[in-house]
């Protein structure tokens, strides 16, 4: 981090393939069963009929090693390859869960289905989550404006030649996009191993994904880091997996922070 | 007779505060806000808690927020260079109290020195640098009115520089760790650090609560702590009576008679998506200092073919952002600046003469700054995203020094129209121009040193340097400013002293588009000023009085 045009709030999106990182290697067949336990708090209590995307009851099944809830908006096949992407972005190791763990890809699923939750789970509600006291309005998901309803019918399903979504042009939608990009990384996989991407080791995965189309990783990247760190309301960071991953206490009203925790965060 | 004797176009940091001025001396006032209303109990007996929430995801998703595929901007660097996508930069809160929502509350004054430019520092080349056509004690009594409405915190003579002042409305709040390890640096060098002027409650006020720390100040307030226009200035002027808040409705046009002279209303589309006009006695713009040239430009018509108010060809010019960058500092110890406000201490030292031949005036300087960990993730190239996450660093060791310097005026910085791109409403875009000045750099290289000197001082274990200015070569700093600015003569300036259009007798602008210059401090509660006085010259033109 020398580099004095590396620093957040805008690292630069530059690639870094020399060998001063050491990536930990996962397995991909692991552990998401280990992690399904019963979750404590039920998050469709507050919920409407908006589905349980993001909640336990869901059936899974394995492919390819990876277990994917029945029902993705993705294939199953395609879903295990998101899996198996987003693992390779934020593995986890013995020290701390993953993407996968944390449910990103559940997280994705619960975006590309928003609309069929009424109201749409794009908002979630506010002002709390429940969890520092207050009620969990975050489970009661905001009605979107008319605006912001065209907005993400466009961003997730494309513009499908309707002239009201197409103020700029035509859009492929996000379903469309990580279909198209995923089945490319199938193709790579297919090229340089002669197996399916979801099979690979983390090693083989990633060293596709340095030589893949940018602009696919930095989708997936986002996302993969929305679902590990994002709130759970959204289906990811499954049980604060990703909070806990890094010492973070995550959302804090309406308890907020006395002076002390302020003042002395060494105390933690 | 006009539906409203006023309609006021934009809910953000300005218009509010105008809407507010005429409301409570009676006047029937409209506001229009293309975004949505966060604040579901805004105007009703008792205010609750907001929409907000301690969630970065919503912000991700531009929740109430420029969303860029909605309202797309386009950039260069020069006319001859083909346009990219702006995406989010200079992005600001798009709903009812819109960048104050999301803002840090950074409430400093300007000074007397920021208003004359041209007479103390000289003219530059290449920029268009001017005297204020009013002076502080012009704006004072603003500043008085605008900071007990708002409620802005703050220790009154602990900052040396500036201009005799009375108390400020509460005390500060507490200060967080990262702002303390720089204080102690600071104060070191000979520096004069003072809590940051701010609009967040450090006791309940006016029927809002004291801020808990919970440290997501740029996701809007849960609780209301905050002084947003939404629950001050709306939330007041929605008392009154005399206040029709129009949420989710986007202005398309000022409407004019047939002589450009005098405006009829604002063409807009509402909610469901139906035109509609409101007819007012006077129109007040407060869109921000890119959206408001941008609507007096889709305003053209026949008797003024270039755009509303744009006889002087100035309208969208002389475009400023400030130049915004910091040290940071790296520390062994634990500092978790997400943990409170983002910014709480602040000093104005480089502001002053230094007593070398070649000063250069620098700006208010902010101690702290903050990240969460979806942005601190999204921001690391992902093979290094497990170590660095895990490190930490950024989460929970860092703290900044960020200097508000002050880039200077230059016509070809500007704002017009995008030939090519559209928003959601089917009305062509901002087109942006903006390249640094020559001067503005020197600012930087000058000041880089000393900022990175504060965080070593601190006990910073390494420093790095960061100018907002490199986000993908578009600056990104949120203070929009300049180009519709304020003067007396018509034909270098696009107001008149009190915020009317030179060439229109019922337009009036209400946001940091009148900045004649940039100012070296953060400019929300300059515009709140100017907001107040200019209402309350439109209700009572022979003796305004705050």
């Amino acid at each position: 981090m020398d580099d004095q045009r590396q620093p957040p709030p805008s690292l630069t999106r530059r690639r870094f393939l020399g060998g001063a990182v050491t990536l930990v290697c996962a397995t991909p067949v692991f552990g998401l069963g280990a992690a399904c336990g019963d979750r404590e708090d039920g998050d469709d209590e507050h919920g409407g009929d908006g589905g349980d995307a993001g909640g336990d009851a869901r059936e899974t099944t394995t492919v390819d090693g990876w277990i994917v809830p029945v029902g993705t908006k993705l294939s199953a096949e395609r879903f295990a390859a998101l899996c198996a992407l987003m693992d390779a972005l934020i593995p986890g190791d013995e020290t701390s869960p993953g993407a996968v763990l944390a449910r990103a890809p559940w997280y994705l699923d619960q975006l590309l289905g928003a609309f069929d939750a009424e109201p749409p789970r794009i908002f979630a509600g506010g002002p709390y989550s429940g969890r520092h006291g207050g009620d969990d309005d975050f489970s009661r998901f905001q009605p979107l404006t008319r605006v912001e309803e065209l907005r993400w019918r466009t961003y997730l399903e494309g513009s499908r030649g309707l002239p009201e979504r197409e103020w700029n042009g035509p859009v492929v939608g996000l379903l469309e996009r990580y279909e198209t990009g995923l089945d490319a990384l199938e193709v790579a996989a297919q090229a340089a191993h002669g197996r399916r991407f979801a099979l690979l080791s983390g090693d083989e995965r990633r060293a596709l994904l340095l030589a893949a189309d940018t602009a696919f990783v930095d989708l997936a990247y986002g996302q993969a880091v929305e679902g590990t760190y994002g709130d759970p309301v959204y289906g990811g960071n499954f049980e604060l997996s990703g909070w806990a991953a890094i010492g973070y206490e995550g959302d804090r009203q309406p308890e907020g922070y006395t002076a002390r925790e302020m003042s002395h965060p060494e105390e933690g | 007779m006009a539906d409203f004797q006023a309609v006021v176009v934009g809910a953000g940091a300005g218009g509010p505060v105008a809407a507010y001025v005429l409301a409570s001396r009676g006047w029937k006032v409209a506001l229009l806000e293309k975004g949505r209303n966060p604040y579901p109990t805004l105007g009703t007996s008792r205010l609750r808690a907001s929409l907000f929430g301690n969630d970065e995801v919503r912000g991700r998703r531009y929740y109430a927020f420029q969303d860029p595929l909605i309202e797309p901007r386009t950039f260069r660097a020069s006319d001859a260079e083909t346009v990219r996508p702006m995406g989010d930069m200079q992005g600001l809160g798009v709903c009812v109290g819109g960048g104050t929502v999301q803002y840090d509350g950074d409430s400093p004054r300007v000074q007397q020195a920021d208003l004359d430019f041209l007479s103390r520092f000289g003219a530059v080349d290449g920029a268009q640098v001017v005297d204020w056509p009013l002076t502080y004690e012009d704006l004072a009594p603003y500043f008085d009115e605008a900071e007990k409405l708002i409620g802005i915190q703050g220790r009154a003579g602990t900052n040396p520089f500036e201009e005799a002042r009375g108390p400020y409305p509460m005390p500060p709040g507490y200060e967080p760790k990262g702002a303390t390890v720089l204080i102690r640096g600071a104060e070191r060098l000979g520096y004069h650090p003072h809590p940051m002027p701010m609009a967040v409650n450090s006791i309940f006020y006016r029927g809002r609560p004291a801020c808990v720390n919970c440290g997501f100040c740029a996701f809007g307030c849960p609780v209301n702590a905050k002084g947003s226009t939404a629950v001050t200035a709306v939330h007041d002027a929605l008392r009154t009576g005399n206040l029709t808040l129009l949420a989710e409705c986007c202005a398309l046009r000022v409407e004019t008679d047939g002589s450009g002279r005098r405006a009829t209303g604002v063409r807009y589309v509402d909610a469901t998506g139906v035109e509609q006009v409101v007819t007012a006695d006077h129109v007040i713009l407060a869109g921000n200092a890119i959206e408001t040239p941008r609507l007096l430009l889709l305003s053209a018509g026949t008797s003024h073919p270039d755009g509303l108010g744009n006889s002087s060809g100035l309208v969208g010019r002389c475009l400023m952002f400030h130049i915004v960058f910091s040290a940071i500092g790296i520390f062994d110890e634990e500092i978790r600046t997400y943990r409170g406000r983002v910014v709480t201490h602040a000093l104005a030292d480089f502001t002053q003469p230094d007593g070398t031949v070649d000063w250069i005036r620098g700006g208010y300087t902010e101690l702290g700054g903050s990240i969460h960990p979806v942005e601190e993730g999204i921001r690391y190239p992902w093979p290094l995203h497990k170590t660095l996450m895990t490190q930490g660093t950024f989460l929970r060791r860092i703290s900044n020094v960020t200097m508000i310097g002050e880039d200077v005026p230059v016509a070809n910085n500007r704002v017009d129209l995008d030939p090519a791109v559209r928003d959601v409403y089917g009305q062509p875009v901002a087109r942006v121009t903006y390249a640094r000045h020559a001067r503005d750099q020197a600012v930087v290289d000058r000041y880089t040193p000393r900022l990175e000197e504060i965080a070593r001082e601190s006990g910073a274990s390494s420093v790095m340097s960061f100018d907002f200015h490199v986000e993908e070569g578009i600056p990104d700093t949120k203070h929009i400013l300049g180009s519709t600015r304020m003067g007396t003569d018509p034909a270098a300036s696009v107001t008149d002293p009190w915020g009317r259009l030179h060439d229109v007798e019922n337009v009036w602008i209400a946001d940091g588009g009148l900045f004649p210059t940039s100012t070296a401090f953060n400019p929300t509660l300059a515009q709140q000023a100017l907001a107040w006085r200019t209402a309350a010259y439109i209700a009572d033109p022979g003796r305004p009085r705050p």
